[in-house]
């Protein structure tokens, strides 16, 4: 029997689960089940769609207050009473349409309020830190308070973006490494830990989904034809704490998967193990937070994470082979290696395989 | 069609149960039995296995093809060559050695076929042959089309298609538009036609019961690619309206593809993000038609009509989403299924 085409109802009638669970709990599960099955449930699509139309529709909003108030104190007043509106109207009716004003007047108003902000700052190197400290702080007051899943996915992103700015503006690089191990940290507790509130849930996204992009951003920014537009010279940050990070995280998920410490003698652990670490030294971070991905992806079926590891996959490897500070023959003697390392991990597991995989 | 009545004959997966232990509705034994039964150890071993050798393949291929990027000048062309040819006939041999193992077998060929590509840039690249960018991508598409065909590989197959749209575009960018003057246009009508007629293809496949052209996922993109090829052209007549024969034939290509796969799609063989892409392009073409009359009738641009258009974009899209949630409650209730 394939276990992934099991039904609930033979998954609880499984002799290993119908121990753990009584005759009421059945009750209550079919009860919850029939309950949510019956409320309304949207595709990511759709809220994709909400997400893009709203917006535009913020950019339109921002344009029309810019228009009827040319001032910087103008555009805080607008952005506060259009977040204030965006807040109000999301939380007293659920109608699509109030929904999707209330997430464009919050977009506008967020964008309305960094605005005015930076516009009131006299010396430009003030702009990038006062624009990320008034976001986060927007973030903070506005993410529990504006009951919107899309914004909740968002805002965080900008977050990170603004930061990412101010990073290569202060020209703070070490702190690139900070920021990659915090998204790292914020990706695995929240997808990991049982129990993290629904509330989380876009973070969580954001978080993962930041994660790729700012190795990526990293990556492209200390190519030879990026890093001359901005910087007039070939800068190269050393990517190891990132790596050094991201392998330990990776090992982390590893463990914490298979059920703790105590499985470290394991066949298959070791391997994993010495793919991992060889994979650090030789590859890309990128290539980790992909396989990574992958990992919880599958083990959590969340499949937009494994979506995004498979988007990103082809492109780590893109960039990794234009970032290597070697000559073209070593290049592809790396990758080449890399692949076969793969490969063999691959034949040495099926050796290791149990039985019932054999049969 | 059969209404699903209890739901706990819905397909289990992990998110369920894990929704279910955060509310508090399960144990965390239970939670951790059913962990253990839907990811049992040997489905991970299986699921490692896959992905190291998609990984390892991808690792060992882009290293062959950076390898012979080097242009190595110690080696010999015959060398290259051999080498090359060498490759591609011990990764045809060992396919057809691993038939049984299909799935490494199906890399295997899948493999030799990027490597005609990376032989024939080679081949080039020591002859100078002349030979245009389209010319490698066609002959490349028309050498390796057999294996496509015996493979019974959607990755293989999709390859194919990328190495043809690759072609066909830069055929345009080097033949088509310098020397015959082809509009822009056209190259978009052929790119949508050759991704349509790969999409009727995956259709025909699939009611045939070919079950290697039965993913999902080579529908949804085969489906973008017609309505990104048909959109722009589209776009095209809406922005500048300047009346040409083509502008009209794409957009009314637009019309009948939508049409037609709101149809089959919805009534056929449903499948609901499919019909979700339909409505999102016509959207986003219904917006830029009115946006466009809009800001055109308004003499002055004044703050007003700015509203206004936040006010339309807003509408459009949120009837569209009420339309497609409504849609969606339909189907659930029917138990037809595709709602992903």
């Amino acid at each position: 029997m394939k276990n992934n085409t099991l039904t609930l109802n033979e998954l609880f009638n499984h002799p290993d689960v119908r121990k753990t669970t009584g005759p009421q709990d059945m009750e209550r599960i079919e009860a919850v089940l029939e309950k949510e099955s019956n409320a309304p449930k949207e595709p990511v699509f759709i809220r994709a769609l909400l997400g893009l139309g709203a917006w535009v529709a913020a950019i339109f909003l921002t344009i029309f207050s810019y228009e009827m108030e040319k001032s910087s104190t103008g555009a805080i007043i607008f952005g506060c009473a259009f977040m204030g509106a965006g807040i109000i109207l999301s939380r007293i009716h659920r109608a699509v349409f109030l929904q999707q004003l209330a997430l464009a007047l919050a977009f506008a108003g967020n964008l309305l309020i960094l605005y005015g902000v930076g516009e009131k700052c006299d010396r430009f190197h003030e702009i990038v830190p006062v624009l990320v400290l008034t976001h986060a702080a927007l973030c903070l007051l506005v993410y529990p308070l504006l009951q919107n899943s899309i914004y909740r996915f968002l805002a965080p992103i900008g977050l990170t973006i603004l930061l990412i700015v101010w990073i290569v503006d202060e020209k703070a690089f070490d702190w690139i490494h900070v920021l990659i191990a915090a998204e790292a940290v914020l990706t695995g507790v929240l997808f990991l830990k049982n129990r993290v509130p629904q509330f989380f849930k876009p973070l969580a996204y954001a978080a993962a989904f930041m994660l790729p992009s700012t190795l990526l951003f990293w990556n492209l920014y200390q190519t030879a034809e990026f890093s001359d537009i901005f910087l007039g010279r070939n800068h190269i940050e050393p990517l190891w704490p990132a790596t050094l990070f991201l392998a330990g995280g990776l090992i982390y998920i590893y463990f914490h998967l298979s059920g703790g410490l105590s499985r470290i003698a394991k066949p298959w652990m070791i391997l994993a193990l010495g793919a991992t670490i060889f994979l650090g030294i030789f590859s890309t971070p990128g290539i980790l937070v992909v396989i990574g991905l992958l990992v919880l992806g599958y083990s959590l079926d969340e499949w937009i994470l494994t979506w995004l590891a498979y988007v990103f996959l082809p492109v780590f490897l893109i960039v990794f082979y234009y970032n290597l500070q070697i000559s073209l023959e070593y290049k592809s003697y790396i990758i080449m290696g890399s692949g076969l390392i793969l490969l063999g991990v691959r034949w040495i597991a099926g050796r290791l395989m149990p039985k019932e995989v054999v049969r | 069609m059969a209404m699903i009545n209890n739901p706990l004959d819905k397909k289990a997966d992990l998110k369920t149960i894990r929704k279910l232990y955060q509310d508090g509705f399960i144990k965390p034994e239970a939670f951790q039995a059913a962990q253990a039964v839907l990811r049992s150890p040997a489905d991970w071993f299986i699921w490692a296995g896959q992905l190291l050798l998609f990984i390892g393949s991808a690792l060992v291929l882009s290293g062959i093809i950076f390898f012979f990027a080097y242009n190595w000048d110690k080696m010999g062309r015959f060398y290259k060559l051999g080498l090359l040819e060498g490759l591609i006939l011990a990764c045809a041999v060992s396919s057809q050695w691993l038939w049984r193992k299909k799935l490494e077998a199906k890399v295997l060929l899948l493999s030799a076929a990027v490597l005609v590509g990376v032989l024939m840039a080679v081949y080039g690249q020591i002859y100078q042959t002349g030979a245009d960018a389209y010319e490698l991508f066609t002959g490349w598409a028309a050498l390796i089309f057999g294996w496509v065909l015996v493979c019974e590989f959607a990755a293989l197959w999709f390859v194919w298609l990328v190495i043809l749209n690759t072609g066909l575009i830069f055929y345009w960018v080097q033949v088509g538009h310098p020397a015959h003057e082809y509009s822009y246009e056209l190259l978009w009508l052929a790119l949508a036609g050759l991704n349509g007629a790969a999409l009727i293809f995956r259709e025909l496949g699939a009611l045939a019961k070919l079950e290697w052209l039965n993913g999902r996922w080579l529908r949804i993109i085969l489906f973008m690619a017609l309505l990104l090829a048909l959109s722009i052209p589209t776009t095209q007549l809406i922005v500048d309206w300047h009346v040409t024969g083509i502008l009209w034939l794409s957009a009314g290509i637009w019309i009948v593809a939508a049409g037609l796969g709101y149809w089959l799609y919805r009534f056929r063989w449903l499948d609901f993000l499919v019909l979700g892409l339909i409505v999102m392009n016509a959207c986003y073409l219904l917006i830029t038609l009115i946006g466009k009359n809009l800001f055109d009738y308004v003499e002055h641009e004044e703050a007003g009509t700015y509203l206004l258009m936040a006010m339309i974009i807003l509408a459009i899209v949120s009837a569209a989403a009420l339309w497609l949630r409504l849609l969606a409650q339909k189907i659930k209730k029917t138990g037809q299924g595709g709602l992903q």
